[in-house]
């Protein structure tokens, strides 16, 4: 029997595919202060979605640090280096300015911005200004406090386009990532106890499905059992 | 048949030419192609060139480099670039990481990775057991640095392919003084 081999690919799950349909619909949007919102617990796959996506099509991808707190300079100024100005201003309007005129060399490109929840209401505001003034898309990404950090800004939860909450990883989900990642056919019991033990957690069920085929490969089957399947995720959560 | 102009004689050059290689089609190699011997004629085809331009049926990448329109543009982000801008995005990664999002092999993806610790740009932090290896990006320049291997590659290659353009020309301006030497000494024969 032919070893099978999980391969790293890319698996467009519902949670992709809803991602990439509310950035089509907020590209075709037009006007001032358009913002999509991103939100769900760790482990749905919202920033390796967001990173799939910002590298494929050249977009801006800023994950924010909370020593940017006190000031938007810094802010800013990571917002410029991003946007590929090589020396950024020391001071921010100037740097403001800078990335109002990168953004508008972007080609209406989105430009995603994650975990900004951890920075004060302020920094909403000058992200606010940025899209108003450069009618370039803005997407934030963050977990459930997100939504609470921007009703606080009415203006700016005015202007959300759509909030797209990434949902826990379904059976199907898990049948479609063994199929294209693994060339499985995995049967629905299977896919279902895999399914229970991620707990709709993405890493664990890939983690869970990699045990699985070291298992099968052992075995030298390509049938996968829910006898394999529990022993791959007690291997799994052991090691 | 139709006569065909000199702006369709330039197009199918350009599309041929394309086709045969990487794409895109520098000036230089399309005069060769359609044999052009007087800079009129060069200053002509870039004329066409232009027109072909403006009509949408060819793109221009940079001064004297063109690519039809129809065919996919060879600038459009490479897998390096893609990799690139995950690297800094994620600032650490495994090789299966970037293979995943970038859609790259892992083989290309490793061979990037270790072209990027050559240049300290990168560094391999090994981890536990049978984990795969991190790899960290210990400096950020900004700009994607260049595979100055792949282009030293390149660039022989076409310094090759050059010279052996040109021994095949002077095999042919020798064949044809030959010819035509026997051609006179047949007619001084014949008279």
């Amino acid at each position: 029997m032919k070893e099978i081999r999980v391969l790293p690919k890319f698996v467009n799950t519902r949670n992709v595919r809803n991602f990439q349909a509310m950035l089509d619909a907020l590209m075709l949007s037009a006007g001032e202060g358009r913002f999509g919102v991103v939100v769900g617990p760790a482990g749905r796959g919202k920033t390796r979605t967001t990173q799939w996506y910002a590298a494929q099509h050249g977009c801006v991808f800023l994950r924010c640090l909370s020593i940017w707190r006190h000031s938007e300079l810094g802010f800013l100024q990571a917002l410029c280096r991003e946007l590929g100005i090589a020396n950024p201003p020391h001071r921010k309007d100037p740097a403001f300015i800078a990335v109002m005129d990168a953004l508008g060399k972007q080609d209406g490109k989105p430009v995603f911005i994650e975990e900004i929840e951890k920075l004060p209401r302020l920094h909403l505001e000058t992200v606010r200004d940025l899209a108003d003034l450069s009618t370039a898309p803005f997407v934030l990404i963050g977990e459930e406090d997100l939504k609470e950090h921007l009703k606080q800004v009415s203006r700016m939860w005015n202007r959300t386009f759509q909030m797209l909450e990434f949902e826990p990883l379904s059976v199907a989900d898990v049948i479609a990532f063994a199929g294209d990642a693994a060339s499985l056919e995995l049967p629905q019991e299977v896919a279902e106890t895999l399914h229970l033990a991620a707990k709709g957690c993405y890493r664990v069920m890939k983690r869970d499905m990699i045990s699985l085929v070291n298992i099968m490969n052992a075995k030298r089957t390509d049938k996968p059992t829910v006898e394999m399947a529990k022993v791959a995720i007690k291997q799994s959560l052991r090691g | 048949m139709a006569h065909e102009s000199f702006a369709g004689k330039v197009f199918a050059a350009l599309v041929r030419l394309s086709s045969d290689k990487r794409n895109e089609v520098e000036v230089g190699e399309l005069s060769s192609a359609l044999m052009i011997q007087t800079r009129q004629q060069h200053k002509r085809m870039l004329n066409a060139l232009s027109d072909l331009k403006k009509a949408g049926k060819v793109v221009r990448l940079q001064q004297g480099v063109y690519f039809p329109a129809s065919e996919k543009n060879p600038r459009a982000p490479e897998l390096r670039a893609i990799m690139w801008r995950l690297l800094r995005m994620r600032r650490r990664v495994t090789v299966d990481d970037l293979a995943e999002l970038s859609g790259a092999s892992r083989e290309y993806a490793k061979d990037w990775l270790q072209m990027l610790e050559k240049r300290a740009i990168v560094r391999r932090v090994p981890q536990l057991g049978n984990q795969p290896h991190l790899w960290q990006m210990i400096k950020d320049p900004g700009a994607m640095p260049v595979d100055d291997a792949a282009a030293d590659r390149l660039r022989a290659l076409r310094k090759k392919k050059k010279q052996q353009a040109l021994a095949d020309l002077l095999t042919a301006q020798e064949l044809i003084g030959k010819a035509c030497q026997a051609i006179k000494e047949m007619e001084a024969g014949h008279d």
